[in-house]
């Protein structure tokens, strides 16, 4: 078990190292959620109600797409000089290498979100309570989860086919689709913009989401990464 | 060093999507021993590597290491299987030392004066602290050298391993390739310098279209040999 | 003679899709409520059931390839995704033309819809991979893991949007049908229940086919040596 964390924590601390020192994918990232934060909030800015109404989608749109161009990158050091290969030759588990991986997509994700998220609420001049903050940011937090379980190892996959950079979007977008039902509504919710009894009931259904797809992921991948 | 490790291709072909880049080979690599595998442009040589290597599977064929078959190999056993291949397997953006203290973690490598004692082997002491994005290509196959070496495999598989290396380099990448073999492993050995090559291989596989020519003990001028094979 | 009962059969199959829209367009009586664009369902909701039948057989196939990488697991799957998402394709058209004349609206955000909606995208992501994606073996490992996790999708699509929208309409064939109508559903699901398993046939045997021209390729230049 030691064993097993050790090759863990080392492939999640070369990852970080490695984005760290060369800061593409955060910065490419960063800079194309702040992109979409502006095409978003000149394209849905309107009475102080219905910026409300409409902030979850924005959200979870600046998500869905900054995620995207995130996993893509993902395996873009390992292919480089194809290091993925000695990592798949080398005795590390499998399941320490997905969940390295998971746990780098979504750091990076927040990361990014971190910034984003507020970003829109201000350009949608949208003043929130410490609760309201919170759910938003739990919500966010599960979806991003949701989103990198599902998008990792299908990243990992896409590598073997042509035209990768289309196909994944392509692929992934609809699997995350009830995380992204799940997250706008549970927001709306806790927003007092969608009608609905408590938040909680929607974050229950994103973390089963979570749970059933990081469980099948594991379960898989081992099948996935060799011929 | 754990046992030593014979491994065998049984009639191994490989085909890539209407092509078979390999028909029926039988091979057997001996621990000790060094086996020069030759052949011209597209003989197969680099698919049966990635076969030995375990990254590609057989579409016929078996190969075995020891009595086990390739697929129901586990981790620990991967963990003998060295390969240094055409791309370098390394991370640019970390530095020669931070390569091979990584790769060193995933095989459990505790001994932390190892990774040093490799760096000066190979002549990287004075670079161990730059990223391996800014070496030259000789610089990185040293240091991919290294790498393959970190674990002591008892299977080497080195495809093209003198690339880009100069005359010093290649002489220390001989000498610690005849090093692992003198330690009990079994090397196979990929190159377009024959002559490099003739100097520590003491057996050899010549492979043709596809198909072995010649397997064998080196026996008198392996060059001569060679092109009696290939080109006769 | 094999042939012959098999072009005799695909007469038959012929003039039972005729007899089912005959059954469809003069037979049956019009529904009152609904007028006559209630005629879509006995060709909707058969269609509906058979792209769900091709992508269970996709699912079914793609953990058998997962498990052994099995060639037949493979054309399995790629040709229940084919055929299924051609019934598909048929649902996502009929359905917005019924939904427009009875709700108003082209479209509905109901549990059902959506699912069956999101069902028919990942498939057609599944269908583009598959063809231009390349015929490598890690482009097939590939599909099938994406079909795999497409199955729990559709149960947490569902959910989601029944948890969403609370309403969601009944079954369209239910007890109180009028005999008529009931006996024209019947038969055209029957009848295109047949014509799916012909298509779904004829498809498996084609892929099979272009893998056996590969492999008599192959061992062709095999005797050449390459």
């Amino acid at each position: 078990m030691s064993a097993w964390l050790s090759v863990f924590w080392a492939i999640l601390a070369k990852d970080l190292r490695v984005e760290l020192r060369s800061k593409q994918t955060l910065a490419m990232m960063t800079l194309f959620g702040f992109v979409l934060t502006a095409i978003l909030a000149y394209g849905l800015v309107s009475d102080p109600a219905t910026n409300r109404v409409v902030y979850p989608g924005a959200l979870w749109i600046a998500l869905l797409f900054t995620g995207a161009l995130g996993i893509g990158r993902t395996f873009a050091q390992e292919a480089a000089f194809d290091a993925f290969s000695a990592l798949v030759l080398s005795p590390a588990p499998r399941e320490a290498i997905l969940l390295a991986k998971i746990l780098g997509n979504l750091l990076l994700i927040l990361m990014v979100m971190a910034l984003v998220a507020p970003l829109i609420a201000v350009m949608l001049h949208l003043n929130f309570t410490g609760e309201e903050a919170g759910l938003v940011a739990l919500h966010l937090l599960l979806s991003a989860l949701g989103f990198v379980v599902v998008g990792t190892p299908l990243a990992v996959m896409a590598t073997s086919a042509r035209f990768a950079e289309v196909l994944l979007p392509l692929v992934v977008f609809p699997l995350v689709s009830p995380v992204l039902i799940s997250g706008v509504k549970g927001v709306g919710v806790a927003l007092g913009t969608t009608t609905g009894d408590d938040p909680w009931s929607w974050i229950q259904l994103t973390l089963a989401f979570d749970v059933v797809y990081g469980a099948g992921g594991l379960l898989l991948f081992s099948k996935m990464v060799s011929e | 060093m754990s046992a030593p490790l014979t491994v065998r291709a049984a009639g191994v072909s490989r085909v890539y999507d209407e092509e078979y880049a390999l028909i029926d080979v039988d091979a057997e690599f001996t621990p000790g021993h060094v086996t020069a595998l030759l052949g011209p442009n597209g003989a197969g040589k680099s698919t049966l590597m990635g076969l030995l290597s375990t990254l590609l599977r057989p579409s016929e064929g078996v190969i075995y290491f020891g009595e086990t078959p390739a697929e129901r190999l586990d981790a620990a056993a991967r963990a003998r299987i060295g390969y240094v291949g055409h791309k370098t397997m390394l991370y640019g953006p970390l530095t020669a030392r931070e390569n091979l203290q990584f790769f060193g973690q995933l095989y459990g490598q505790r001994d932390p004066t190892r990774v040093t004692s490799l760096l000066a082997r190979v002549g990287l002491e004075g670079d161990a602290d730059r990223p391996a994005a800014g070496f030259s290509r000789g610089m990185a196959q040293r240091l991919t050298l290294a790498r393959a070496l970190l674990p002591r495999p008892d299977l080497l598989l080195l495809d093209e391993p003198l690339t880009g290396l100069d005359r010093e380099g290649v002489a220390l990448a001989l000498d610690m390739i005849r090093q692992a073999a003198l330690e009990g492993a079994a090397v196979v050995l990929v190159s377009h310098d024959l002559s490099a090559t003739a100097t520590i291989a003491d057996r050899v596989l010549i492979l043709k279209r596809g198909r072995r020519r010649f397997e064998g003990a080196v026996q008198g001028d392996l060059v001569a040999r060679y092109h009696q094979e290939v080109d006769g | 003679m094999k042939n012959k009962l098999y072009l005799a059969g695909l007469a038959l199959l012929s003039v039972a899709l005729f007899l089912a829209h005959w059954l469809v367009f003069v037979y049956v009586p019009t529904e009152p409520i609904m007028g006559v664009v209630q005629r879509i369902f006995y060709f909707h909701v058969p269609a509906a059931w058979l792209c769900y039948l091709g992508f269970i057989i996709t699912f079914i196939g793609s953990v058998g390839y997962i498990w052994n990488r099995s060639p037949r697991a493979d054309a399995l799957a790629l040709a229940g995704a084919d055929i299924g998402l051609v019934f598909g394709w048929i649902v996502m058209l009929t359905g917005p033309l019924w939904a427009r004349a009875t709700w108003g609206v082209w479209w509905k955000w109901e549990p059902r819809l959506t699912s069956m909606a999101l069902l028919v995208l990942i498939f057609a992501a599944y269908w583009v991979l598959r063809r231009y994606g390349g015929g490598t073996e890690g482009v097939r490992r590939f599909g099938a893991v994406l079909a795999i996790f497409g199955a729990p999708n559709i149960a947490f699509v569902h959910v989601a949007v029944k948890k969403w929208r609370g309403d969601h309409p009944g079954g369209v064939v239910g007890g109180g049908l009028d005999p008529d109508m009931r006996l024209a559903f019947f038969i055209c699901l029957a009848v295109l229940q047949v014509l799916f398993i012909y298509l779904f046939i004829e498809r498996y045997r084609v892929i099979r086919d272009e893998e056996a021209i590969g492999a008599l390729r192959r061992r062709l230049s095999r005797l050449k040596g390459r």
